[in-house]
């Protein structure tokens, strides 16, 4: 990655035992994960729940239907990610 | 419920004759007027998506994964996130949506506010906003606010705009329009030109959020506009 984001920031240290979790769970650590830890003075609560709105249990679409607008912004920005 | 791979690639393929049903069509045209030309938003627009059957929750939640998707995009273009292996992503995927079940909160009511600037947004995003020009940081607010009225406006969004200083525009001007085209050399020029990498974040988490927060706030106004 282009900037250090699993070592420098300001992560907390629960974010740091969360990723440490995740790491075990999943093998690694998950970048997008990495970047909204990374700052969370700048990552207000509030956008976190907006953000995690789009796929919980509370939308109105189905997760799979959220799943392919996801995949189809990512496609239209030419992220391949 | 989950959803065919073979359903993503056809969508993907092209998403206007895809075999979809009309109210995700919908949904899918609703994405890409925000990712693409939001400033195109309109009332006929409005119209052909509720004819599809979609009401307005249907559209905000559209919306809400539009903005993810539009901000994280470009987090992950401009850091260069490395590639994920088939396998890790079905396993991040099955722990974020576990996560999004148990941490996703159901919307705000009102679900949206007229902001001090008069602009109309989702609650959650209008105090998130606040936040990322405001909250103390490497880079002055004003540096920041810029930032992000540049990224909005060039999606059409109203803003009263300022100068984006010449060590930065190339780089925010990139990750606006064409986030997949930044190099290692865009990262190398900001560093050069003074910037730490804490505050390279600032710059791209400001600029990333005001280029998906712009489609949003124009969507909002069209929905809500005449309540607020």
């Amino acid at each position: 990655m282009r900037i250090d984001l699993e070592h420098g920031g300001r992560r907390p240290w629960i974010a740091k035992i969360g990723l440490a979790v995740a790491n075990r769970v999943l093998g690694f650590k998950p970048p997008p994960v990495l970047a909204v830890t990374y700052r969370p003075d700048l990552l207000h609560p509030a956008l976190r729940r907006y953000i995690t709105r789009g796929v919980s249990a509370h939308s109105s679409w189905t997760k799979g239907q959220s799943e392919l607008f996801a995949a189809f912004v990512s496609d239209l920005n030419r992220c391949h990610f | 419920m989950h959803i065919e791979q073979a359903t993503i690639e056809d969508v993907l393929r092209d998403w206007q004759t895809a075999d979809v049903s009309d109210r995700v069509r919908a949904g899918l045209r609703l994405c890409e007027f925000l990712t693409k030309h939001p400033q195109d938003l309109d009332t006929a627009l409005l119209h052909e998506l509720r004819s599809a059957g979609l009401n307005n929750l249907d559209i905000e939640d559209a919306a809400n994964v539009a903005f993810h998707f539009n901000f994280i995009n470009r987090l992950a273009d401009a850091f260069d996130f490395p590639p994920t292996t088939p396998g890790q992503r079905r396993r991040l995927a099955k722990v974020l949506n576990r996560a999004g079940h148990m941490l996703g909160r159901k919307r705000s009511r009102p679900s949206f506010v007229r902001g001090g600037d008069g602009v109309v947004r989702p609650v959650e995003l209008e105090v998130a906003r606040k936040n990322v020009l405001t909250t103390d940081g490497q880079t002055e607010p004003a540096l920041r606010q810029a930032i992000e009225a540049h990224a909005a406006a060039w999606f059409g969004a109203t803003r009263p705009e300022a100068p984006v200083p010449t060590s930065t525009h190339a780089y925010i001007q990139k990750l606006t329009q064409w986030a997949y085209k930044i190099t290692d050399d865009d990262i190398a020029a900001l560093k050069q030109a003074g910037f730490d990498e804490q505050a390279i974040f600032e710059l791209t988490f400001t600029g990333a959020f005001g280029a998906a927060i712009a489609g949003v706030e124009l969507l909002f106004e069209l929905l809500y506009g005449d309540r607020c």
